[in-house]
């Protein structure tokens, strides 16, 4: 089971990124976008509980440059 | 970032889903539709259609059904356009789009749209021939009042379509649906008969014509129009998913089928001979002239678009650049081809071409994504078409009208504005408002996976309140 792409909710509209990129934003940053409901995990076009998506990445994907 | 998607999840096998909300709400809004057609018959009897004592000149009306017919196939071009420059998943929807945006305009034009624009009234609005009901034979027209009918709902249709260019891949079937109608009955024929009120009964003149505004087939009536309402529409909208990065760097989606885009470019420009030369509504020596006038303007703007794009390599794709640009140069001559000699339309064609490249890069910049290049093409090509009829008409019609050139360039600019603030303003509310009551933009899933149009939204965006504050924050460490 893999994440394979994170959508934003912008001002206007969605912006999509890979889970690399949504790891290198600071914890802070995804915090506060989660907290808002901005962003929606995706694996083969469907959405992912947070919890479940959080979890895999946090086991696959390294944050900053760190080792998994 | 182009995202490539596995298959789509399966279906589960069994019985089909239950009717969605918008297939509900579809079928009662059809349905209300017919009832109401029914009730307004009962009402006020049977539609006459064909009255009076007066008759249309035979080739005239022959010549002009067939240029509606030219002008209808111009769905079809639009359609194979777009289908060949949006992304495979999307096709079915964008396909679906093009033949129901057809529909549309077709109740919305025949019940109320065309009496609006085409009605006894005053200069701003009619308030007869709803559902063509007394629609003459003749009037100051060497057509019928049937053939005058189709050819100007072929118009309609054409300035509707060009609209779904702009939103496909992202926008709610639904919301399109409306947005159409909602062009087809107030948007389109009341600008309509500000401009071209006089066209079936000289005593209908609208505004805007008596000031001396000039479209002749419609650069600024029809394609600026519906261009102006797809900027409102997608600035509302949103880009696509993965179209820009985050900070703006544009990221082109590569088009499914070059060859089917091109077809429908041709498509189009045949269309455009019955778009332009039937719009003299008469079969005279003026129609030959204004066919090859039309296509010596798409054919410069195809030059000057592709040997721009070529040298400066702006653009990522020349070809569909070159595509766009030729489109450009059909619309830009759309308002002054009755009027405008050979060598001014090849010259109103290069500019066109230039200002399509300019337009286009321009809108990238700005971060607003135009699909499919309707903008550039429709609104920049209309607005240029429409000012160089007060360039380029000649001075023994000038004489004619007891006009200056100067007199002449401000009518033009003077109906461009009005087009711009009446379309952008009306189209600002109306899609403001689909936006905070049905939704007008479809969930990241569905804009992934592709459109499906009676299909409940699954998605939702993560919900994190199973998860409490620390242990998000230490997930997210």
């Amino acid at each position: 089971m893999a994440i394979d792409s994170v959508a934003i909710k912008m001002a206007a509209g969605y912006n999509v990124m890979r889970p690399a990129d949504w790891q290198a934003l600071a914890p802070t940053e995804r915090f506060d976008l989660i907290k808002a409901q901005r962003v929606v995990f995706l694996r083969d076009g469907e959405s992912v509980p947070v919890r479940t998506a959080l979890e895999w990445l946090a086991a696959h994907v390294p944050v900053h440059g760190q080792p998994t | 970032m182009t995202i490539e998607l596995a298959n789509a999840t399966p279906r589960p096998g069994g019985a089909p889903p239950a009717a969605s909300r918008p297939l509900r709400l579809a079928t009662l809004t059809a349905t209300g539709l017919v009832a109401g057609v029914g009730i307004y018959r009962a009402l006020v009897g049977s539609t006459q259609i064909g009255v009076g004592q007066a008759t249309a000149d035979p080739i005239d009306d022959l010549w002009v059904t067939i240029a509606a017919a030219m002008v209808f196939m111009m769905q079809a071009g639009f359609m194979a356009f777009e289908v060949g420059l949006a992304r495979p998943h999307h096709a079915p929807a964008v396909a679906l789009k093009n033949i129901v945006d057809w529909a549309a305009a077709s109740f919305a034009f025949f019940l109320v749209g065309f009496a609006f624009m085409f009605g006894s009234g005053n200069a701003f609005i009619g308030w007869d021939l709803f559902a063509l009901d007394g629609l003459p034979v003749a009037i100051d027209s060497t057509v019928s009042g049937p053939t005058f009918f189709i050819f100007q709902l072929a118009f309609a249709g054409t300035a509707i379509t060009i609209v779904s260019g702009s939103l496909v891949e992202r926008t709610t079937f639904l919301s399109y649906a409306i947005a159409s109608v909602v062009i087809g009955v107030v948007i389109y024929p009341i600008f309509g008969r500000w401009a071209w009120g006089s066209l079936y009964d000289a005593g209908s003149e609208g505004w805007l014509e008596a000031l001396g505004f000039r479209d002749f087939a419609g650069s600024t009536v029809v394609h600026s129009v519906g261009a102006w309402v797809a900027l409102v529409g997608v600035i509302i909208v949103g880009p696509r998913l993965g179209r820009f990065d985050l900070d703006g760097t544009s990221r082109p989606f590569p088009p499914q089928n070059l060859g089917l885009t091109v077809l429908g470019t041709l498509i189009l420009w045949f269309g455009w001979w019955g778009f332009n030369g039937g719009s003299a509504l008469a079969f005279d020596q003026n129609v030959p002239r204004i066919i090859l006038v039309t296509n010596l303007a798409g054919v410069a703007a195809l030059l000057s678009s592709g040997i721009h794009a070529y040298a400066t390599k702006a653009s990522s794709s020349v070809f569909s650049t070159v595509i766009g640009g030729a489109l450009t140069g059909l619309v830009a001559v759309t308002a002054s081809a009755d009027v405008v000699d050979p060598l001014g339309a090849i010259s109103i064609g290069l500019i066109a071409g230039l200002l399509h490249n300019v337009a286009a890069e321009s809108l990238e910049r700005l971060v607003i994504d135009d699909a499919l290049g309707a903008i550039p093409v429709h609104g920049v090509g209309g607005m240029w078409g429409t000012l160089a009829v007060g360039i380029f008409i000649p001075d023994p019609i000038l004489d004619e009208l007891g006009r200056s050139r100067l007199d002449q360039l401000s009518a033009q600019a003077l109906g461009v504005l009005v087009c711009l603030v009446w379309t952008m303003g009306i189209a600002y509310v109306l899609f403001k408002t689909l936006e905070r009551t049905i939704g007008l933009r479809v969930s990241p899933t569905r804009e992934l996976v592709g459109l499906e149009v009676f299909e409940e939204d699954p998605v939702h965006a993560a919900d994190p309140d199973d998860i409490d504050d620390d242990e998000l924050r230490r997930l997210l460490s």
